[in-house]
């Protein structure tokens, strides 16, 4: 290693970390992507460098560098960057929504394993209405527990405030608000679009999408595990307390 | 090398006897790959599109001939190639649909070989007699693929079984098509059946297309993970078959073309551009051989050098959950409260890294600086306020003020005024701070080329201000010659 691998190591950093970006768009990242295909050295170092700054190399090819983050990484994304000012109903609306959206577009454990899986298309309204269809499921079969809906949000499942953000009106403008079901997962799917997790077909007014190649790998990679195992464990937790309540 | 035209493919399923059990799984199977092009019409949205008289089979296998065609000459076909070949084909058989409608039934048509409303592969089930009991079984497969390119592009691209189900040669294995088809090739050039001999060849360029598929995907899978092949039984094997069909394939293909520029000097006038045709078509068969084969034989080093790097790697022990039926289902009995403290943590998982956002100085000031930007086109009506006057206020520069700057910005010219000399003449001509600022943001107010300044311009000279009450850019101020 040189003092000017150093450089190339913070470009790449650096190349890594803007999202959208291309190696087939750009030579000087290309050259890089293709170092650390070739150079073990360089690939080494520029995975403790990644390391020590709290971030997970997630996979490195003609696409780009893709980066994950670690629990304590000041990369991450906050959920104040996510949207200010959010309820705890609406964080756990947009949990849901995420974990739909990773549902949708990979829904077994196979597909996101698969090398020749095909781009998915997401549509706002299909999403919703897929959403809509999983509580309504599951509203059927919690009917005798119908009495609970008066309670607090925060101890009321998940898929009951769903559906209650499926009543919000619109807004006065026939915009999508933040009230919505819709509006939710409207602006989630903004939100992975500027992250270059999915890619808007069309206009910014545009309801259609299609997840890309870097989708895969972080939910492969990341999110498919990380939320599998955060969900268990509340759920476990949860049945812990409810134990310890009843007995 | 034998004349392929006289003896069948060894291993093609017509040179052995095969047994009824074997024979009929195998067609259950070719038949089931056909469904979902009956399918389409089948789908809600497309019946609500009131297609009338247009034959939406048709319609499907068009969009896979375009993909399979461009498939050919590069990555795939974009959308807008099969909305064209839809848009003419609706067009040939005297649709009154426009043009936009064309694009919708295209998206449909798409979205259908795709089983985009499904999202997973086509699956049916079907029973398998060809093992000692018969045993039910699920067929899964797919027909066309959505696929992002390196350079952020989308295209189509037909599978295996996309190509099969175009060119009617499901079941049968890429190679024994290809030599079955080269075979015919050949007896039709040397009895002279031309056109049948064109029509034949471009079946094989598209087995050609599928072989270059179906070790591409090989290669990928090296690529992505090693430890999903062996080396005996998968690539190994595979590649080493691959190899030497290929080379079969270029030697039959040079024959194939000498014969055909034999034909061509002796060829009638109806002939001859078919057989021009036809020696395009053998050529870029044996390019992509050549190419393909370069390939195979760069995959053995590139499966050692993978297996080398990936063993490195850490691998999760545990087999990833199904999204929908593990991690979302589950997710929606969570209470709103157990849900709501899992946000951050799940947006962590989800989110890629990204650099934090922060304010930065001279990117803010070059977009204070900005020309102001276009009006949104949307109107908005207000609606006129009662309002009442308040007591005069008055204005924070004074008509002193106002009188120094525009005097002292009369005396500027084209050579220019640099913004720290206006700076000290003001001052030296008694003028209050207020008035400096004023100066200042008439220089600010001159950098905008929309703003109505009197035929002021100001440019940043490139170097810091030094003044007691201002800092930042040292600007110059001039009047336009325009």
């Amino acid at each position: 290693m040189k003092v000017d691998d150093a450089h190339d190591l913070g470009l790449l950093l650096r190349f890594a970390l803007t999202p959208r970006r291309r190696p087939a768009q750009d030579p000087q990242y290309h050259q890089l992507v293709q170092r650390m295909q070739r150079d073990s050295t360089f690939s080494d170092a520029f995975g403790r460098l990644a390391e020590g700054a709290g971030l997970i190399v997630l996979s490195v090819d003609d696409y780009g560098v893709t980066l994950g983050c670690t629990d304590d990484s000041p990369f991450a994304m906050r959920l104040a960057d996510f949207r200010s000012g959010m309820s705890a109903a609406d964080r756990a609306v947009y949990g849901v929504v995420l974990l739909a959206i990773a549902a949708w577009c990979f829904p077994k454990g196979s597909d996101l394993d698969d090398v020749s899986a095909s781009a998915r298309r997401l549509d706002v309204v299909e999403l919703t209405e897929f959403l809509v269809e999983l509580c309504e499921r599951l509203r059927d079969e919690h009917k005798e527990d119908a009495e609970i809906v008066e309670g607090d949000e925060e101890f009321r499942e998940a898929w009951r405030l769903v559906l209650e953000g499926v009543a919000s009106k619109p807004s006065a403008s026939g915009r999508r608000g933040s009230t919505t079901l819709s509006g939710k997962v409207k602006h989630t799917l903004e939100k992975l679009h500027d992250a270059g997790l999915v890619v808007r077909d069309g206009d910014a007014s545009s309801e259609r999408y299609r997840s890309t190649r870097a989708l895969r790998t972080q939910l492969r990679e990341l999110a498919a595990h990380g939320g599998f195992q955060l969900v268990r464990n509340a759920g476990e937790q949860a049945s812990t307390q409810a134990g310890g309540a009843t007995s | 090398m034998s004349d392929p035209s006289n003896e069948p493919p060894s291993d093609s399923p017509a040179a052995h006897t095969e047994r009824w059990q074997e024979a009929v799984t195998r067609r259950v199977r070719a038949l089931l790959r056909t469904a979902p092009l009956h399918a389409p019409e089948r789908l809600q949205r497309l019946r609500d599109a009131d297609l009338g008289a247009v034959d939406v089979r048709s319609l499907a296998l068009r969009v896979l001939d375009v993909t399979i065609e461009e498939m050919g000459l590069g990555a795939g076909a974009r959308r807008v190639d099969a909305q064209r070949a839809i848009a003419e084909m609706l067009a040939a058989g005297g649709s009154p649909l426009s043009g936009d409608d064309a694009n919708a039934i295209t998206d449909l048509v798409v979205d259908a070989l795709l089983n985009e409303p499904r999202r997973t592969a086509f699956a049916e089930p079907y029973m398998d007699w060809s093992g000692d009991t018969p045993t039910l079984r699920q067929l899964e497969w797919k027909l066309l693929q959505e696929n992002e390119l390196p350079d952020g592009r989308f295209v189509l691209q037909a599978t295996t079984e996309g190509i099969n189900v175009y060119t009617g040669m499901l079941e049968y294995d890429v190679r024994d098509a290809q030599v079955a088809e080269e075979a015919v090739l050949h007896a039709q050039v040397r009895r002279g059946r031309i056109k049948d001999a064109v029509q034949t060849a471009r079946n094989a360029r598209l087995r050609s297309i599928e072989l270059h598929e179906q070790l591409v995907r090989l290669l990928k899978i090296v690529e992505r993970d090693v430890a999903q092949l062996r080396w005996e039984a998968d690539i190994g094997q595979h590649l080493e078959a691959s190899r030497e069909h290929l080379s079969d394939r270029m030697d039959a293909e040079r024959k194939l073309r000498a014969m055909v520029s034999e034909r061509r000097i002796t060829a009638s006038e109806a002939d001859a551009p078919r057989l021009a045709e036809l020696e395009d078509i053998i050529e870029d068969c044996l390019g992509r051989h050549m190419r393909l084969q370069g390939h195979v034989m760069r995959a053995v080093p590139a499966f050692l050098a993978e297996q080398e790097r990936q063993i490195f790697r850490p691998r999760a022990l545990v087999a990833l959950p199904d999204l929908e039926a593990d991690v979302l289902r589950p997710a929606l009995s969570l209470t709103g409260g157990d849900l709501s403290d899992l946000a951050p943590e799940l947006l962590r998982a989800f989110m890629p890294a990204a650099a934090p956002a922060c304010l930065y100085v001279p990117q803010l000031l070059d977009r204070l600086l900005a020309p102001p930007r276009q009006p949104a086109e949307e109107q908005v009506l207000f609606e006129d306020e009662h309002l009442e006057l308040l007591e005069d206020v008055a204005p924070y520069y004074s008509a002193e003020d106002e009188r120094l700057v525009a005097e002292l910005l009369s005396e500027v010219d084209e050579h220019g005024l640099r913004i720290s000399a206006a700076l000290e003449r003001i001052r030296a001509r008694g003028a209050e701070p207020r008035a400096t600022s004023l100066l200042v943001l008439k220089a600010l107010h001159a950098f905008s080329p929309e703003s109505d300044t009197g035929g002021l311009e100001t440019l940043r000279s490139g170097e810091a201000l030094h003044d007691a009450g201002f800092f930042g850019d040292e600007l110059t101020v001039y009047r336009g010659t325009a």
